[in-house]
């Protein structure tokens, strides 16, 4: 759905985005992670067509990005919700919606139907004669959501949805990210939240300037250490540490009355550990699997460590 | 070029405007005023013998010609802000974002611009050509207005003089970023229209039907060419990563 090959974007002698190369699937909720400044709204800016790129190639289905022509029908199939949302504060909600919907030739009827729609889907059709100057931010977020999805587009381009954003808020804006997702809609979601990535992207691509890693969450965490049991025994000694680095040899750490194992796969390797620790005369109280967060990895990433 | 766009565009300017009241009474307070205070300062000239005010009627032609110059200083305020206006409120980036092109945004904006202000212009007019006839009626037994001259000035000259004036500050709307620097620049256009004002004035050129039409025609031309200069600055990519 969404392909990008070498893609690179440069302002004077700054490169913002470098040699970006990516295939995102249809339906695939696809998480683009990185500090501020690492490329990722230029990215977005660049998939929509809003900016130029500087070389490469990118993809919006069957359209090129940079073909004039092409530009006006992949702009039919996004919508984006910008960092900025940029409401008109002087109109109503249903306004604001009204809109942007008569630029892609929507009927009125269907218009309605749909500004119906989400402003009931996300809370907000009490307030549809409002003026959006008197939402809230987070009201505004939603509305600025429904404003990307008037059109029905395939493709949903959000730039950080949740930043600034009460909690109560920012988990009304995921769950119907979440819906959306269930719609089967292709979404590219820039964000620094990294619970957020989580719980909402299939694949997440770590991007600092360069692409550097993307994976699936939990193929990352796994990729940087792998899977670790933790196993917390009465007391420990010798005999128990021996027993088990017999098995798993220069992979057990001891902490306090901990044994902290790197494993493979647990499910084929742990109930071995348990017996070897049982033979040793070793009492188990509690196991525990624990993998690195997308935090760990975001990090090992950004920082180069 | 698809016009509904750029309509859809003119009807959301003009549902602003309809909520914020101040924009419309800022755009018809002063060729109102003037249409009123013309006519009055002449009625203020006491003593008039009928053969004085046969003299004076020249000057009702010349003062109409300021309906030209309000025409185009009328759209400075809506003008100067349309596209700075839409950088300060961040509305650009979600509206470049749709299938809207470069020219339906300039040609939309450049209609809501100048629609009010050319109607703005008409009021005053109208209140002008009313009360001058109130007056030839009454000192002379006719009526001055309609007539040949003020149809070429207002119907010719002061549209065309309010698109010139609409697309000169969208010009500087685009390459400025702050509503108070468009405007002061904006509202310089009005010298040049002085200038024909007071040549006119000064007998170097006569302010008759033939000059008007020359004139608008100098005015259509220089409007296209601003309205096309308009759309070749009007950088996507430079309003994105400057203003958003």
């Amino acid at each position: 759905m969404i392909d990008a090959e070498n893609l690179t974007k440069k302002f004077d002698k700054i490169t913002a985005v470098d040699n970006l190369t990516l295939h995102i699937s249809e339906g695939e909720v696809f998480g683009f992670l990185g500090p501020n400044g690492a490329g990722k709204t230029t990215t977005v800016r660049m998939l929509a067509g809003l900016i130029s790129k500087t070389s490469g190639t990118a993809r919006i289905g069957e359209y090129d990005i940079g073909n004039n022509k092409d530009m006006q029908k992949i702009r039919r199939m996004i919508g984006l919700l910008p960092e900025n949302v940029g409401l008109y504060e002087n109109l109503s909600a249903y306004q604001n919606l009204d809109y942007y919907g008569r630029f892609y030739k929507i009927s009125k009827e269907q218009r309605r139907e749909r500004i119906e729609y989400f402003l009931k889907m996300l809370g907000l059709w009490d307030q549809k004669d409002l003026s959006a100057g008197k939402f809230s931010k987070g009201m505004k977020q939603k509305l600025a959501i429904a404003r990307a999805l008037i059109h029905d587009p395939q493709i949903l381009f959000l730039d950080e949805p949740t930043a600034n954003l009460d909690p109560e808020a920012a988990k009304t804006v995921r769950d119907f990210i979440l819906e959306l997702k269930r719609e089967n809609r292709t979404i590219f979601l820039n964000t620094h939240l990294l619970s957020e990535a989580e719980k909402l992207c299939d694949r997440v691509g770590i991007i600092k300037t360069k692409l550097l890693a993307v994976d699936t969450p939990k193929n990352l965490t796994q990729s940087l250490s792998g899977i670790k049991t933790v196993i917390q025994l009465e007391t420990i000694n010798d005999k128990i540490i021996m027993a088990v680095e017999k098995l798993k040899p220069g992979e057990v750490e001891v902490s306090d009355n901990k044994l902290v194992i790197n494993v493979t796969d647990p499910e084929l390797e742990n109930p071995d550990i348990l017996k070897a620790i049982e033979t040793a005369g070793g009492r188990v109280q509690l196991v525990n699997e624990v993998t690195s967060t997308l935090e760990d990895v975001y990090l090992k990433y950004v920082r180069g460590e | 070029m698809d016009f509904e766009n750029a309509w859809n565009v003119v009807s959301k300017d003009f549902a602003i405007f309809k909520k914020k009241r101040s924009i419309i009474y800022s755009l018809t307070i002063l060729p109102a005023a003037i249409g009123i205070a013309f006519p009055i300062i002449l009625i203020l000239i006491k003593n008039l013998s009928q053969s004085s005010y046969v003299a004076l009627l020249p000057a009702f032609n010349a003062l109409l010609f300021w309906f030209i110059i309000l025409a185009a200083i009328i759209p400075v305020a809506v003008a100067s802000y349309s596209i700075v206006g839409e950088k300060l409120e961040k509305t650009l980036e979600p509206l470049l974002a749709t299938p809207l092109t470069d020219g339906e945004i300039i040609l939309g904006k450049t209609l809501s611009a100048f629609i009010p202000s050319i109607l703005a212009t008409y009021l005053g007019a109208a209140v002008f050509m009313i009360f001058s006839d109130i007056i030839t009626f009454q000192q002379l037994g006719y009526i001055l207005y309609p007539n040949w001259t003020a149809a070429a000035f207002l119907l010719v000259a002061a549209p065309l003089a309010c698109i010139f004036g609409t697309e000169f500050n969208m010009l500087v709307s685009i390459r400025v970023n702050d509503p108070r620097t468009a405007q002061n620049y904006g509202g310089a256009l009005y010298l040049p229209l002085l200038v024909v004002f007071i040549l006119g004035e000064a007998g170097t050129i006569p302010l008759d039907t033939k000059t008007i039409l020359i004139f608008s025609g100098i005015l259509l031309v220089v409007a296209i060419i601003i309205f096309y200069i308009n759309k070749s600055l009007f950088q996507r990519e430079e309003i994105i990563t400057k203003y958003t």
